[in-house]
């Protein structure tokens, strides 16, 4: 199995069209991982959630930003916006749909928040066998 | 008109300009305050195939169409009526252009291919493959297959619910029934009502997923239809519920607006 001892990091425009950039390197880095296409489409649908929630959330950010590293045999994925998002993460974005399909496909799912107020979401690539 | 005095549907203060329509130096106020929001709903769409100058071509016209069509007397608010507006020509845009306008033919090739070695490889196999796996079966190289992903998502021919399996037999009939303990799974209360408006394989798809925790595989053995099939149901599934939750958000909000709060 690969080991992605120096996390990836990918830094777009924070814009929706740029979404499908971090949905295929995140399916590469799943790729590496050797994992099966089922859990690899999953990352990707969990990529396009968070940005989708994390773009709405913080309409003044410029960059949206990906980081991925590897933790046993998943993969532990964290993105971000460069700008604060008000009172982050609101109850609108913890009962959005978007969050709803990541805590369906991912494990562990957090909303995270820089001491400046920039909002993240982490979560952690189910194990392709394991059940919830 | 201080914002207080404004009726309950005119939080954006829209109805005063529309009670002096048709006149043209109005309708183009309307349509100068509102671009932001046909914009911001265009690249809520941008990514899927079709450029983003396109996008908000189409969502430029819905709320054209919006402004020309809104009954400022109907109680509903300006900005709810054109967002559902402008996603619904946004949506039927994407209908109305099939797959083959979208992505470029050899990309096509490609996520057919995929398509192809993955049902066969799952079958192979009984279990879902690795890129790497499909990569070598299809002769691609997984930079290629990974692509292609995206494309295969984007393919979405309405006859896929006329699909029958191998015997025959049409898919609504395998399918099984739904499982009632779907309407009362905790968390996904909220989302119940857009759950019920999917067909039943599709909802049954869901809670097999995202209830007992089994896997795309585990799920097409179960139902007796292709891992890929499964795949893409439920990124279908996924984007119905998003869509109509988002528009029976616009409806309740209408619906929470007082009648007769105009004077």
């Amino acid at each position: 199995m690969e080991d992605l001892s120096t996390p990836i990091t990918v830094s777009v425009a924070a814009q929706p069209d740029t979404l499908h950039i971090l949905r295929v390197v995140a399916a590469s880095a799943a790729a590496l991982l050797q994992l099966p296409f089922d859990a690899v489409d999953e990352v990707r649908i969990a990529v396009d959630e968070a940005g989708i929630l994390l773009l709405e959330s913080s309409p003044d950010a410029d960059a949206l930003q990906l980081e991925i590293t590897t933790s046993d045999d998943s993969l532990l994925i964290t993105m971000g916006t460069d700008a604060p998002a008000a009172g982050w993460p609101r109850a609108a974005d913890r009962e959005s749909w978007s969050w709803t399909v990541i805590q369906g496909l991912t494990l562990n799912p957090q909303f995270l928040s820089s001491d400046d107020g920039r909002p993240a979401i982490r979560f952690r690539t189910r194990s392709p066998m394991k059940t919830p | 008109m201080s914002e207080d005095d404004r009726p309950a549907n005119d939080a954006d203060g829209a109805v005063e300009l529309f009670r002096q329509l048709p006149d043209l130096a109005v309708r183009e106020e309307l349509v100068e305050r509102f671009l932001p929001l046909a914009r911001h709903l265009a690249r809520r769409f941008a990514g899927r195939g079709e450029s983003i100058e396109d996008l908000i071509q189409v969502a430029d016209l819905g709320l054209l169409n919006a402004i020309d069509r809104f009954d400022p007397d109907r109680g509903v608010q300006f900005t709810t009526f054109a967002a559902v507006t402008i996603t619904g020509e946004l949506k039927r845009h994407f209908r109305d252009r099939g797959w083959s306008v979208r992505v470029p033919r050899s990309l096509q090739e490609s996520a057919l291919l995929v398509h192809r070695t993955l049902e066969t490889l799952w079958q192979d196999l009984g279990r879902s493959p690795t890129i790497s796996e499909i990569a070598h079966g299809a002769d691609l190289t997984e930079e290629a297959v990974i692509e292609a992903m995206d494309a295969i998502q984007a393919y979405s021919p309405a006859s896929l619910d006329a699909t029958v399996s191998e015997d025959g037999t049409p898919m609504s009939e395998t399918m099984g029934h739904a499982d009632p303990s779907f309407e009362v799974a905790e968390g996904w209360a909220s989302v119940a009502p857009a759950l019920e408006k999917l067909p039943d394989r599709e909802r049954r798809i869901l809670y097999l997923r995202f209830f007992t925790g089994m896997t795309q595989t585990e799920i097409a053995q179960e139902i007796g239809i292709s891992q890929m099939h499964i795949s893409r149901l439920i990124a279908q599934s996924l984007e119905r519920v998003r869509s109509e939750i988002r528009e029976t958000g616009a409806r309740e909000q209408d619906a929470s607006e007082p009648e007769g709060g105009r004077r």
